[in-house]
């Protein structure tokens, strides 16, 4: 058998071919969504991980539940004449009892309001974002996806995903928080919609606190504050080795820094073309940060302390403050030891966090276009947010009307940490900053950011000014 | 060989002719003859799937490198502009030459000490010693432990203050670096992590170090060949077709290096583990400039089939077939 | 360079029965004393502790409880033995890890099958016949290893998926049936070290090339063709990225492909050290075994003796 090698021709074929098939899909009818507003009260016994005596445990515990549930029930699409499948490929930031949450609960209930689709679990393992790369250049990807990052831009630039705007009316996007739609808004299409929301609060060990004879962080903290604590919660031993470390400087999550003291990190809110953090206010934010690090060394360094990744370092209970993304915290309750809680971020010139953009895309060559759609609405409608934020996938909703359950019946509420931190700062968040070409922007970025603050080999200063100097200069090249 | 049983009026033909016309009854076709024919028929089933699963494939990825592609949109010709930037001095432009430097580095430590460390082990593990299985089975032990796991656990032994590593030169006094997290020591990081490995080239030494026929050794013994001349007169040559087989095997694929940089180090610190197939596949899968990817790939392709070929051609000095020299 | 091979042996059998002693012809002096043996003993210990040394950590982190799995310092002993990770890591993905070993074992043995026989096959002329372009062909061979899979990843996706081959295993199996570059060279290497003279006293007794192939070279080389399996077989049990790109739904994942599902995501993410680790000890474990068993009764005991003259 003699194959063919990829030519032009057969792109344009393929890319002629699914727009052929996208104009036909298109051709049935839209189901109209209705929208019900009731109030629902309801006792629950849930079984919840606690905390007891730094030990996590299972406790059966009841709960009263009054919510007003703001309920949009799809309108089963005419069946059509043969049962349509569905490739659905998601991941499980948690881990693998993750996926269960949408083998046993969500996908049945998709399914079992919508008779007629079958939908097929794929999850994202390993680099799936390799993988769906190949199956969108030979035309077979899933027909709904969780797509973020690198990758996501570019199948949303090459026009792999299907665009969006009709699929929800403007009201219904303003549920969304803005900074997540701003990220998937590329040359004025819409090509995904908000799975959950992860955005960053200062997590806090309590025994350490208690320890340092310290009053625990609250709204009014400012940077000085924090320096203060985080002074003292550094303690050496008496042979002048750090036992505990006040704070743990992630400089791979930093752009918050600069924008609190009034700062910038680049041009525009997405898509920057200009890096910017060379300037007096976001240089402020950095030597603030990098004294910690480096100056004053209440921080650990890379060497000390990375297992694999900077995410599992206050589970040792060696930190006394760090900053916690959204979807750690039920990972937090089954893995510390020891009483921590959640305080919104240290404020200087204004308050501001960190939102990151997760989604769901459609195939542009999905094969049934309407299902596709039932698929993502469901999957970013209320009840799928409420189910993935109060299981053990533990996801902050992307929803502001469901972040009330987020604060009172996730996991993490229940076991008595203050979650709510998290939706408050969602609220002051701004999207993670990316620029065009982002990918290659990181080549750049990525080595001299690591001589600053891995191996400390470069200066603050010096580093910053040729890291901005051969960004921009590249960056110049591609405006 | 070749003459032995031509036919007489096959034998006066001119020499051209004796080897061009192809003989139906195969009781017709000399010897030679009838070793090419089966010679082809052995290895048919290699090439109708290097014609099913690679030429293509090969082929298209050279199309590729002259072309800008993201692999979702039709490629765009731009001649041999990806070969030109490649080969620049500018890291903005190109890494080529910062990774290929990494990947030598590590190449031209991990092959041979793992070559030798291999062979020494299954030196060892030849002898006549009880639990010699389980010795072996527990020196192959890290070559089936899976990848992943191996990353995470070395990412601990290597921590600075409290990986085992570190710990164990503390004992005799010395202050162990930072490892994965220091550029100077970063790559001998990676090489120390791969030599725990050598159970692979382990196994094949002990195969080829069985496969020597006893009778060698006590000829040797009878013609008044000590333990060292022994060694070195009948062991190394009878076992130097497997070193050649683990050096031009080892090398290639260790120009291949990329789970554990991926895993581990996404190439850093300031990309002193950028290995060149990391680069790579950042190219392609991230940045996807999937033409500039391949022409790296096929650049690499030609490194290494000339270092290869250098080494083939050396084997002719060095290495020793029983069967009579493969002349390759 | 001693031509060796002029030595022989008359009236010498051909194979050594499987009972006779096996005796190493690389007895030092040295090591038959007390002292040499106490050494050879030391060395081969303290490198297994070397070794094993991370085995142990995989297995202690395996059944320790979670928030035991990442402290500093390390915690090597842990206070309490949850032999309770290994079923909750079993059942934790909607998918049994049971499902995975059946995989796993399928895909392999399938593997290991057609690697090893379809290489010998393609060996056996480089080693033994001539035949014109033998060299070149050689090195092409030897070539297709020199690729950098990545770029060649993605149009062999859409051959498979042309084929409708995706989401079977039949892209994982079918290639290994025709041959596999590293193992012909390999298996190449090996039959080269076996005397021509056998060949030639074969042929006197009127073999063919294919008969002495089948009845002669290939039941002398059972060590190689033992390796040849072993490697395939542990090679297709711990692929990771081969599974990933063509196998869509978990009730096809082979075990590697489990283990990454524990991993959520690639590169530093919340990991679960200890069922990863549990699933890394199923993984090894049968591994080992079989390898064990192979090594036994394959790599050590046959010997090729002398020649008839």
């Amino acid at each position: 058998m003699v194959t063919r090698p990829m030519t032009r021709r057969r792109f344009l074929g393929g890319a002629a071919l699914g727009a052929v098939g996208a104009v036909l899909a298109a051709c049935g009818a839209t189901p109209t969504p209705q929208v019900v507003e009731k109030v629902v009260t309801s006792v629950v016994e849930k079984e919840v991980t606690k905390l007891v005596e730094g030990t996590p445990q299972v406790v059966k515990e009841t709960v009263v539940v009054k919510e007003t549930v703001v309920q949009e029930v799809v309108a089963t699409a005419a069946p059509t004449a043969k049962p349509v499948e569905l490739r659905f490929e998601d991941e499980a930031e948690i881990g693998p009892e993750g996926f269960k949450v949408f083998t046993d609960v969500l996908i049945p209930k998709f399914q079992q309001l919508n008779p007629g689709i079958t939908v097929k679990f794929e999850p994202a393992t390993g680099d799936w974002s390799q993988k769906i790369t190949a199956e969108m250049a030979a035309g077979d990807a899933p027909d709904v996806m969780v797509a973020y990052g690198n990758a996501a831009r570019q199948w949303m630039e090459s026009g792999q995903l299907l665009p969006l705007e009709d699929v929800f009316t403007k009201d219904e996007l303003v549920d969304f928080y803005d900074e997540q739609l701003i990220a998937f808004n590329v040359n004025n299409h819409l090509y995904e919609i908000p799975k959950y929301v992860s955005t960053i609060v200062l997590a806090y060990n309590k025994d350490a606190f208690d320890k340092a004879g310290l009053k625990y962080p609250d709204d009014s903290w400012t940077w000085d504050d924090f320096l203060m604590a985080v002074e003292k919660l550094t303690v050496k031993d008496s042979s002048g080795k750090t036992t505990q470390w006040g704070y743990r400087v992630m400089q791979n999550y930093i752009a918050h820094w600069p924008w609190q003291n009034g700062g910038e990190w680049m041009d525009k809110e997405a898509m920057g073309t200009k890096i910017l953090i060379d300037q007096p206010k976001s240089m402020e934010a950095l030597k603030f940060n990098w004294d910690i690090q480096f100056t004053y060394k209440y921080s650990p360094m890379a060497q000390d302390m990375e297992q694999v990744g900077a995410f599992d370092t206050f589970q040792t209970g060696k930190l006394g403050l760090a900053e916690a993304h959204s979807w750690q915290v039920t990972d937090y309750i089954a893995r510390n030891n020891f009483k921590y809680d959640y305080a919104l971020l240290p404020q200087k010139e204004k308050r501001v966090g960190q939102i990151f953009a997760d989604g769901y895309g459609i195939f542009k060559g999905t094969k049934d276009k309407n299902a596709s759609i039932a698929l993502l609405k469901f999957m970013t409608g209320p009840d799928a947010e409420r189910e993935m934020c109060t299981s053990v996938l533990g996801l902050q909703p992307s929803r502001k009307s469901v972040a009330s359950v987020w604060d009172t019946l996730s996991q993490g509420a229940k076991a008595g940490v203050n979650v709510q931190a998290f939706s408050q700062m969602a609220k002051v968040a701004r999207l993670d900053p990316y620029f065009k070409n982002n990918a290659k922007v990181r080549e750049i970025f990525n080595p001299i950011w690591d001589s600053i603050w891995v191996t400390g080999k470069v200066g603050l200063e010096e580093g910053v000014a040729e890291l901005v100097k051969k960004v921009n200069d590249y960056l110049a090249t591609v405006s | 060989m070749s003459s032995e049983s031509l036919t007489g009026d096959a034998a006066r033909r001119p020499a051209q002719q004796r080897h061009s016309k192809f003989l139906f009854w195969p009781s017709q076709r000399s010897m030679k003859q009838q070793e090419e024919i089966a010679s082809w028929i052995f290895i048919l089933p290699w090439i109708i799937g290097f014609i099913c699963f690679t030429a293509g494939p090969m082929l298209t990825s050279l199309y590729l490198s002259l072309t800008e592609a993201t692999m979702l949109e039709p490629p765009k010709f731009i001649g041999l502009l990806n070969y030109r930037n490649l080969f620049s001095f500018d890291e903005v432009t190109s890494l080529f030459w910062r990774t290929l430097y990494n990947t030598s580095y590590y190449v031209f430590l991990s092959v041979p000490l793992g070559l030798i460390l291999g062979f020494l082990i299954a030196l060892l593990l030849n002898q006549n010693i009880k639990f010699r299985g389980i010795f072996r089975t527990i020196y192959y032990l890290p070559s089936i432990i899976p990848g992943v796991a191996v990353a995470l656990l070395w990412i601990l032994i290597f921590n600075r203050q409290f990986g085992v590593l570190n710990v164990i030169l503390s004992w005799v006094g010395i202050n162990g670096p930072a490892w994965l997290y220091d550029e100077t020591w970063a790559k001998p990081a990676l090489v120390i992590m791969s030599l725990w490995g050598s159970g692979g080239p382990m196994l094949i030494f002990l195969a080829g170090l069985q496969g020597i026929p006893t009778e060698l050794f006590d000829a040797a013994k009878v013609d008044g060949a000590g333990s060292w001349q022994r060694f070195w007169h009948v062991t190394i040559p009878m076992v130097s077709p497997t070193i050649f087989f683990v050096l031009v095997t080892g090398i290639i694929g260790s120009f291949q290096v990329f789970t554990t940089t991926y895993v581990m180090t996404q190439g850093g610190p300031a990309n002193s583990t950028m290995m060149y197939v990391l680069y790579l596949f950042n190219l392609a899968f991230q940045q996807f400039r999937m033409g500039y990817a391949s022409a790296l790939g096929w650049v690499y392709f030609v490194i290494i089939m000339l270092l290869t070929m250098l080494i083939l051609r050396s084997s002719a000095l060095w290495v020793y077939y029983e069967s009579g020299a493969m002349g390759d | 360079m001693t031509t060796a091979n002029t030595t022989q042996v008359p009236g010498r059998p051909l194979r050594r029965s499987h009972g006779e002693t096996w005796r190493s012809p690389h007895r030092l002096r040295a090591i038959r004393t007390v002292t040499g043996q106490f050494l050879l003993y030391l060395t081969l210990v303290i490198g297994s502790i070397v070794i094993l040394f991370p085995f142990y950590w995989m297995v202690s982190t395996s059944v320790k409880p979670p928030d035991e799995v990442v402290t500093l310092p390390i915690t090597w002993i842990p206070s309490r033995i949850l032999w309770s990770n290994y079923p909750k890591a079993i059942n934790a993905l909607p998918v049994s890890v049971l499902v995975f070993v059946k995989n796993s074992v399928v895909l392999s043995t399938l593997v290991a099958i057609g690697h090893t026989f379809t290489s010998a096959l393609v060996a056996y002329p480089f080693a033994r016949l001539r035949f014109r372009g033998r060299r070149t062909l050689f090195l092409i061979i030897l070539a297709t290893m020199m690729i950098p899979g990545q770029i060649t990843m993605i149009p062999l996706f859409i051959i498979f998926s042309r084929l409708h081959w995706v989401n079977t295993f039949l892209p994982l199996v079918v290639p290994a049936y025709f041959g596999d570059a590293y193992y012909i060279f390999l298996l190449r290497q090996f039959f080269a070290t076996i005397p021509k003279e056998m060949d030639d006293a074969a042929k006197i007794d009127g073999c063919s090339v294919y008969a002495i192939f089948f009845r002669m070279i290939l039941p002398m080389s059972t060590p190689a063709l033992g390796i040849t399996a072993i490697f395939s077989f542990s090679g297709m049990w711990n692929a990771f990225l081969g599974p990933m790109i063509y196998l869509n739904q978990m009730e096809k994942f082979p075990l590697a492909l489990g283990l990454r599902a524990f991993q959520a995501g690639p590169g530093s993410r919340a990991i679960h050290w200890e069922s990863m680790m549990a699933i890394s000890v199923l993984m090894t474990i049968p591994m080992l075994v079989l390898f064990f068993i192979t090594q036994r009764n394959y790599i050590q005991g046959i010997v090729i003796t002398g020649v008839k003259g």
